[in-house]
């Protein structure tokens, strides 16, 4: 029992504390979750502190507070055994995001303070998702992951269809389908993965992802095995495989054209189960895209490494487009969700440290700024119950607070030096403009449309503000709304300075990110490119 | 006549020798005989009477059949019975699963007020227990169809035990022809088989001459066997009985008829198949794998009456465990019995809440759940477990069970590169996101939907609701720790 075992089980244990607390203290179950979300906050930063800089590596050695149980050990007859292990571990890449999940459960469970029925349900079910977001990113056996990952799936269709908004049915409905279409073909790949590769030592089948991504685990002639080419219908199995998983992750992440799901499941939720949709699930994507997809097919990534590009770019430009024409201002935040996530796969395909880098602070600074332009989303709807852009006018002097904080969330967003998301992005555009001299993957009129999309995200943001917050004060509602909207309350200020400092702190020192998972995110990237060039060596049929 | 003489003593000694594997199923039959009696005489008096002595009876006898572990393998009674690990297994499977069944009919309001009493109703669920362990075990094909008859007569009467309604009646009607029909040409199978072997026993000389003969005669003669089993495992192109036959009966009658008819009928072609090595099953099973799941999958998805849903469901069920079947290994077995063991406790326990909502609310009908997970929120969060098991989400067991069955189509694939089993696959995750999308009816209802008028007049349901939170919590323990239950097949 470590440090991650006791950030993944310390909201179940709250949640069975919620579920037996009478109905008469409800109150307190906000505070209990705040409570958990807050502990597990420190407990990010211990692991934090406590973490060793300089270790990497492709295999155990490269991950730190590592725990590992025998779980389910099957005889599986004629085919041998079957291991699945309890196996947790952390290395430069997901410690971050662990932190930023703490983070942004804790700002979830401040802005759960909106929520007014069914307490219990609502924050057992909330507490659930915590544990399970967090099991995700901890987890190195396949099977964990997979259990962690679909746990999520209930929580959150009941999170968006019980609180959510008017066409919450259909859109938590939508999720559901989405991500679990993606998933089911996922658990075949891992079933073939699983087939494929033994464990060394103990010559078991493994869903050991360590030993996955070691291509000297994989048994001659298996399915997925990089030394021959197996084909299924055709098309070598490795690259069938990667597609499959990469279409799991990327309709989470989401990636044009398989989005479709996030501005209705945006749209509907609630404000803190949006935050922690942007916040978290589109991470988990890129978490994904980046740990399991790359890390067990390079070979496959390399050789699809243009087409993920060119997702990305279509990702960055038609998700800024579709926010420009957003009337929604909600909407038009989640398609700018979509915008910004198409960096971290560019950043990814261009394999690249830099480039890499950039994704995953990316990842970061958009569950920051995310989680702030959501919760100012939620704002002015919790006191006028409208979010329509031309329905509001010159905001800015009647709720200057208020309008200060959205300034700095669409400043940060649009790439405002200064801020996270500028560091970020402008790391994500060098690594895709130097892949083309470095590892000839990407070309470079890729990082020009990158830009480009900077330019229009600018555009939206800037355009927005204008219409929202200048001009002469003018309500659709009237009198009645101007009382309304008063100014930001102490607890939206708890929520939102922090969550500003946090991205102006990454942004002026982006090396307490970058120093921090530095040597993990070289190691990963430098060995995925070499064992993916040599497999695909092999894979040239 | 005389040189007969010795092999009477011989036989009456194998015979004699045999009781003693025959322990439970002769336990049952007393225990059915047993029944009979206590109703005629205490029936009046004592109501409860019938369902105790059947509990338990029941229960003394599965305990007794876990202790046949040391027996397993072996074949008795002159071959005609085989008690293999697989068969053992199953009929623990059938034990508990009655037990649970007997408990929800106590509360079943149908048949706990029945004018005809209901004495006759546990008589015969100790009777069809019966005849489900010899369909387990068999191992000769006038075995195969006498217990399968057994079966299938004793599951008319039960189907047909409200006939005073006009739709059970139907219902009951249409089972008899289409199970007679299936029983008709699985006899005329068998005959085809016994002249092209000369013998009744599935053993291997049964498999030798089975493979010398014509593959076409085989073919024509295995298929119509076949009929016997699908019908009671529900596979297209034998599943047409199942949606009317669900809607007519009543709940309790329907968590028997969903489960353990379907577990003995892959025990039976497990026994076939293995007596029928050679034939090429996988290919064929698959094809029907694909089709049944597929049909039970996508005619579900127009339901709004929850027992023809999960009619149609179970049918979908039936193509994932032909899944494992086709895949006919080690593996193929367990995975196949695991899938049981989960799909049987999760299936009981879906009817048992139906059945239940359906003493208070008069109504079978999915939208008449609406907003039901705020006033009953134990049973209600229950289900929606129950269902998530169905479709195969973790933790929930129907997910291991689901990725074995995967693991073992995967299996067959890597040793004879059949792309049918491939195709399988891709069936069965289809085929799971369809289920989703019906599945979720049921918690749309329970919980994103309001009625704000509805009043519910809270009965006592304690027996019911205990056995839906154990079962469960069942589902969730056995699938997070699914050697609770595998590692009876190591060693």
């Amino acid at each position: 029992m470590n440090w991650l075992s006791i950030i993944i089980f310390l909201p179940v244990a709250f949640l069975v504390l919620i579920l037996l607390l009478p109905e008469r203290f409800r109150e307190w179950y906000r505070y209990i979750t705040l409570g958990t979300a807050l502990l597990q906050t420190g407990i990010a930063f211990v692991i934090y502190a406590g973490f060793n800089r300089s270790q990497s590596g492709m295999g155990i050695d490269g991950y730190q507070l590592v725990e590992k149980l025998p779980w389910i050990h099957l005889e599986l007859g004629s085919l041998g055994r079957l291991e699945i292990d309890y196996f947790l571990g952390v290395d430069g890449l997901s410690v971050p995001l662990l932190i930023l999940s703490a983070l942004v459960m804790t700002a979830a469970a401040i802005s759960s303070w909106e929520i007014k029925k069914n307490l219990k349900g609502y924050f057992a079910l909330f507490l659930l998702m915590d544990a399970a977001i967090m099991g995700v990113f901890c987890a190195l056996d396949f099977f964990l992951f997979y259990v962690f990952y679909e746990l999520m799936l209930l929580p959150l269709y009941f999170l968006i269809g019980m609180w959510g908004g008017p066409r919450r049915e259909y859109a938590a409905l939508k999720f559901f389908l989405y991500t679990l279409f993606g998933s089911v073909f996922m658990l075949l790949v891992i079933v073939g993965l699983y087939f494929s590769v033994k464990d060394p030592v103990t010559g078991a089948y493994t869903f050991n992802m360590l030993h996955m991504m070691n291509p000297a685990n994989f048994v001659d002639g298996a399915v997925f095995s990089p030394a021959v080419v197996e084909t299924i219908f055709g098309v070598p199995a490795r690259l069938l495989g990667f597609a499959v998983i990469f279409v799991a992750f990327a309709i989470k992440v989401p990636v044009v054209p398989l989005h479709t799901w996030l501005p209705d499941a945006h749209v509907e939720a609630p404000t803190p189960i949006s935050i922690i949709l942007a916040g978290l699930l589109l991470k988990i994507g890129g978490y994904g895209i980046l740990r399991i997809c790359f890390g067990i097919f390079p070979d496959a990534a390399v050789h699809f490494s243009w087409f993920i590009g060119m997702l990305g770019v279509i990702s960055i430009l038609y998700g800024a487009l579709n926010a420009l024409a957003m009337k929604d201002l909600k909407k038009m935040i989640a398609y700018s969700s979509v915008s910004h996530m198409g960096f971290v796969l560019l950043g990814f395909a261009s394999f690249t440290v830099e480039g890499t880098s950039g994704a995953v602070m990316q990842m970061v600074s958009h569950g920051i700024l995310s989680t702030m332009l959501f919760f100012l989303v939620g704002v002015i709807y919790n006191r006028v119950h409208d979010r329509f852009i031309p329905n509001f006018r010159g905001l800015a002097g009647h709720m200057p607070h208020y309008a200060a904080f959205v300034m700095v969330a669409f400043f940060a967003s649009l790439g405002l030096p200064g801020f996270s998301a500028f560091i970020a992005e402008a790391f994500t555009l060098i690594g895709t403009f130097n892949s083309a001299s470095v590892n000839a993957l990407l070309p470079r009129w890729m990082a020009i449309a990158g830009s480009l999309g900077i330019l229009m995200s600018a555009a939206y943001f800037l355009w927005t503000l204008q219409r929202m917050f200048f001009g002469t004060t003018r309500f659709k509602g009237g009198e009645s709304w101007s009382k309304q909207l008063s100014d930001l309350r102490p607890i939206e200020w708890a929520l939102l300075l922090p969550m500003a400092l946090l991205s102006l702190v990454l942004g002026v020192f982006p090396s307490l990110f970058f120093n921090f998972s530095n040597a993990t995110i070289a190691t990963l990237v430098q060995e995925l490119y070499k064992t993916g060039m040599q497999q695909l060596n092999i894979l040239q049929y | 006549m005389k040189e007969m003489l010795p092999h009477i003593s011989k036989n009456v000694e194998e015979v004699l020798g045999s009781l003693g594997f025959f322990l439970p199923e002769l336990l049952l039959g007393a225990l059915f005989l047993l029944l009979i009696l206590a109703d005629l005489l205490l029936g009046r008096r004592y109501k409860n009477g019938s369902p105790i002595i059947a509990f338990a009876g029941v229960l003394i006898i599965t305990l007794i059949t876990c202790f046949q572990f040391e027996d397993a393998g072996k074949v008795f009674f002159g071959g005609m019975l085989h008690l293999s690990v697989f068969a053992l297994l199953l009929k623990i499977l059938f034990g508990v699963g009655m037990l649970l069944v007997i408990t929800f009919a106590v509360r079943d309001f149908r048949i706990r007020h029945n004018e005809k009493g209901w004495g006759d109703f546990f008589s015969l669920l100790v009777a069809v227990l019966l005849g489900l362990n010899l369909m387990a075990m068999s191992s000769n094909l006038l075995m195969v169809f006498l217990s399968i008859e057994m079966v299938s007569i004793c599951s008319y009467i039960l189907v047909g035990y409200t006939t005073r309604e006009r739709l059970a009646a139907e219902s009951s009607m249409k089972y008899v022809l289409f199970g007679a029909v299936c029983s008709a040409v699985m006899l005329y199978g068998i005959s085809l088989l016994y002249g092209l072997t000369g013998t009744l026993q599935l053993n291997s000389e049964f498999t030798t001459r089975l493979a010398a003969t014509d593959a076409l005669a085989a073919g024509l003669a295995l298929f119509t066997t076949l009929a016997g089993f699908g019908f009671k495992l529900s596979m297209f192109p034998f599943h047409f009985w199942v949606a009317d036959v669900y809607e007519g009966s009543t709940n309790s009658v329907l968590a028997f008829l969903s489960t353990l008819p379907k577990a003995a009928g892959v025990g039976v072609l497990v026994q076939f198949m293995h007596a029928t090595y050679g034939f090429d099953w996988a290919t064929w099973l698959a094809v029907f794998s694909i089709i049944t799941m597929t049909i039970g999958n996508f005619q579900a998805l127009w339901q709004d009456n929850l027992k023809r849903m999960l009619a149609y469901s179970s049918i979908g069920h039936s193509g994932f465990l032909l899944m494992g079947l086709a895949a006919f290994s080690q593996t193929g077995e367990m995975a196949v019995y695991y899938y049981l063991v989960i799909y049987t406790l999760t299936n009981i326990g879906a009817f048992v809440i139906i059945g239940m909502l359906a003493n208070i609310l008069h109504s079978e009908n999915v939208n008449s759940y609406k907003g039901l997970g705020f006033k009953m929120p134990v049973v209600s969060v229950c289900f929606v477990i129950l269902l998530m098991s169905l479709i195969g989400i973790p933790p929930a067991g129907g997910f291991v069970a689901k990725l074995l069955l995967f693991s073992a189509a995967l299996e067959g694939y890597g040793s004879d590169g059949n792309i049918l089993f491939l195709l399988m696959m891709i069936a069965g995750a289809i085929n799971t996101v369809v289920a989703l999308f019906y599945y979720l009816k049921i918690p749309l209802n329970l919980f994103l939907r309001k009625n704000e008028g509805m009043v519910i007049v809270a009965r006592g349901h304690l027996l019911l609701k205990a056995v839906i939170v154990t079962l469960t919590a069942l589902t969730v323990l056995l699938g997070i720790f699914p050697e609770l239950v595998m590692r009876y097949f190591e060693g």
